[in-house]
């Protein structure tokens, strides 16, 4: 039988679909720049894999599409994103592993700002129209101003898996 | 991990190709995650409910007197309009003018809306069950929201006006200059390729559809000329063009 640990880790891609889809109804703006960044769940990502959370890859590359029709975005841009930015953050975890968490929110920030921009270049190269990067940019600081958040909330359902 | 990118590209060059493949996983993809939206947006919009019902409470008074100048005026304009109608319809009889089709409409709800600042889109909960057709132009109460981009059978997803890839052909209200309406991204919009000296269009005037490319119908109203910005001007929808919580689509010209 699974472990309550194993369950969240695998229930978590679950909650995260399901708050991804709520916030696909919010309107909470700001500059024209939404305050609930449609990228929680590559922070999660971000986190998860931080956390050494073993998500299979299609799964996040499912994720990533189903982001790509909720959000306009070209088919597969936001897939293809996601796949490489937690394969980049696994391949980092054993080192981040001994960093102060201001080391790891300023990583994670510049991760998203990389993201952002990356899915700007992406949508300008498909679509040949992309919105302002100066609002992209201003996605992905907003973004990296939720990390401690979803830090601190996938740092207290692993600490309850374990004590269960 | 190889094969998934190798997907993804593959994906985002049939995108790029305008291929039908791409367009069809598109809409199969929506049809399967709208009923899941719809139903994820519920406690959202019973919250929203609940605020805006405390908020219309709240300025009823202030909201009543408001009302009620604005009925005035409009009553004024009843009256300017019946008579510009008359007119226009013994016009049109002189001339011999054949009307284009009657429009027909259909109501949709707006069940999801892209909250980020990469693209503009609205979901709305009609689609090819409905007679809900691509590039079909999509209206609320206060002119032209945007067009469809994608339909599935239930649901049907609109790019707004807004978007940085929306292009609309315009007309303005009374220098009658013809132009392209562009999206940036932002909430104003960017008149280009204006068909005749753009000093010539006053700020205020009002910018509304042609019949230019034979997608929209002429005359829905978009916004007004807000802005000059050396050559450029920006209009102003009538309102937010997210904040629609009702919007119809016209399904025939």
């Amino acid at each position: 039988m699974r472990s309550f640990s194993e369950q969240m880790m695998v229930a978590v891609p679950g909650f995260l679909a399901l708050l991804m889809i709520s916030l696909f109804t919010m309107k909470v703006h700001w500059l024209n720049v939404s305050l609930v960044p449609n990228v929680v769940w590559v922070m999660s990502l971000v986190v998860g894999a931080m956390f050494r959370i073993g998500w299979p890859l299609w799964l996040v590359f499912a994720l990533g599409l189903m982001q790509d029709v909720l959000f306009g975005t070209p088919l597969g841009s936001q897939a293809v994103l996601a796949v490489m930015l937690t394969e980049l953050v696994r391949a980092q975890a054993a080192r981040q592993q001994f960093q102060q968490f201001r080391v790891r929110w300023l990583e994670a920030t510049g991760a998203l700002m990389v993201w952002h921009l990356l899915l700007w270049m992406v949508m300008h190269l498909v679509e040949h129209a992309a919105p302002p990067l100066r609002n992209m940019l201003l996605a992905g600081l907003i973004s990296g101003l939720w990390f401690p958040l979803v830090y601190g909330a996938m740092r207290l359902m692993l600490r309850e898996g374990v004590r269960s | 991990m190889v094969l998934l990118l190798l997907v993804g590209v593959v994906l985002l060059v049939l995108v790029r190709m305008n291929h039908p493949i791409a367009t069809k996983l598109r809409s199969h993809l929506l049809g399967a995650v709208t009923p899941v939206v719809t139903l994820a947006s519920k406690p959202v919009e019973k919250a929203r409910d609940v605020v805006n019902e405390k908020n219309d409470m709240l300025h009823a008074y202030e909201e009543n007197k408001q009302l009620r100048a604005e009925n005035d005026t409009l009553r004024r304009w009843q009256e300017v309009a019946q008579a510009l109608k008359a007119e226009n319809e013994s016009l049109r009889a002189l001339a011999g003018y054949q009307p284009i089709d009657k429009a027909r409409y259909v109501t949709a709800r707006v069940v999801g809306q892209s909250p980020d600042s990469y693209s503009a889109t609205v979901v709305l909960n009609v689609g090819e069950g409905s007679g809900v057709k691509l590039f079909q132009p999509v209206i609320d109460a206060y002119g032209l929201m945007g067009r469809v981009v994608d339909v599935a059978e239930k649901t049907s997803q609109v790019e707004l006006l807004s978007d940085a890839s929306s292009r609309v052909p315009v007309i303005t209200g009374t220098s009658r200059q013809h132009a392209i309406l562009a999206g940036t991204g932002e909430p104003l919009l960017r008149m280009t390729f204006v068909g005749g000296d753009p000093a010539n269009i006053a700020l205020g005037e009002p910018v509304m559809t042609t019949e230019e490319g034979d997608l929209i119908p002429g005359g829905i109203l978009i916004g007004t000329v807000f802005r000059r910005e050396g050559s450029t001007l920006l209009v102003k929808p009538m309102r937010p063009l997210a904040q629609t919580e009702y919007a119809r689509v016209i399904v025939t010209k």
